[in-house]
């Protein structure tokens, strides 16, 4: 054979290889080793071959695994550490930000509203919207602070320097004048 | 013949897994260090699925035999 002619040959140096002398530190090992290199015996040569192979495949999945877990579990740990870096999760204070409106117990739409100040912006009815829009400037500020503002008559003539009498017709007329337009919506309607 | 490794041909795979799981879980236990305290059962999973999928390469990859081994040894060193 001639591995065995190159082996005995080498044999100082292949022992010395780390894998070779560990498996050849088993002393059923080494005795087939032996026994395969002073009478070349074919049996304990094949077995040897089988045990090493076992052997070997071990080693290779026990390095496998101790670098695959040593490098996962620090990855992992990087990627949470990550993570929770950029989704902090606080509970004990209040999130950053303006709050949102069902969070203070408002409706968002009715806040909305309150924030405009044209009384045709809360008008959902479409033929007084249009009447709406037919007023003059001073009829629609007086309606919309009335209706919108709930002020007095009293207020409303002092804030705009008038009489309260003045203020009232004001607001009467707005109020003909918006029965007037609906009224004449109507029969267009009812014509067509 | 019965290393750790040597798996009867009558074992199904989860048996072959299993086996594998058990066998490193110490070493995993070990790298849960790694992690803080909150996180050490998810990274027990993690590793463990991540041993589940590579089972079958590990299990059924080509080793040479020794006399193999040792040529391929000799044709390095020469």
């Amino acid at each position: 054979m001639d591995y065995q002619v190159l082996l005995r040959s080498k044999c100082k140096e292949i022992m010395k290889h780390p894998i070779v002398k560990h498996f050849l530190s088993d002393p059923k090992h080494y005795e087939k080793f032996k026994n395969v290199l002073e009478h070349s015996d074919e049996k304990d040569a094949k077995s040897l071959d089988d045990h090493f192979k076992q052997f070997y495949k071990e080693i290779r999945i026990i390095k496998y695994m101790n670098s695959m877990i040593r490098i996962f579990s620090i990855d992992f740990d990087k990627r949470i550490r990550k993570n929770q870096k950029r989704y902090p999760l606080t509970v004990d204070q209040p999130e950053g930000g303006e709050a949102l409106p069902y969070e203070m117990g408002k409706d968002a739409y009715e806040e909305f509203l309150r924030k405009q100040g044209d009384l045709s912006q809360h008008v959902q009815n479409r033929d007084l919207y249009e009447a709406l829009q037919t007023l003059t400037d001073k009829q629609k500020s007086v309606l919309t602070n009335i209706y919108l503002h709930g002020a007095t008559m009293k207020e409303i003539a002092e804030s705009l320097g008038e009489s309260r009498q003045n203020i009232s017709n004001i607001h009467k007329k707005g109020l003909d004048n918006l029965r007037k337009q609906l009224d004449k919506q109507k029969k267009g309607e009812n014509k067509q | 013949m019965n290393g750790p490794f040597d798996f009867n041909k009558e074992n199904t795979d989860t048996d072959e897994m299993e086996l594998l799981i058990s066998r490193f879980s110490p070493m995993i236990k070990k790298k849960l260090s790694n992690t803080s305290y909150q996180e050490r059962e998810d990274l027990e999973q993690e590793l463990k699925i991540k041993i589940v999928e590579k089972a079958d390469m590990l299990l059924c990859q080509e080793v040479p035999g020794f006399w193999e081994f040792i040529l391929h040894l000799i044709n390095e060193s020469s």
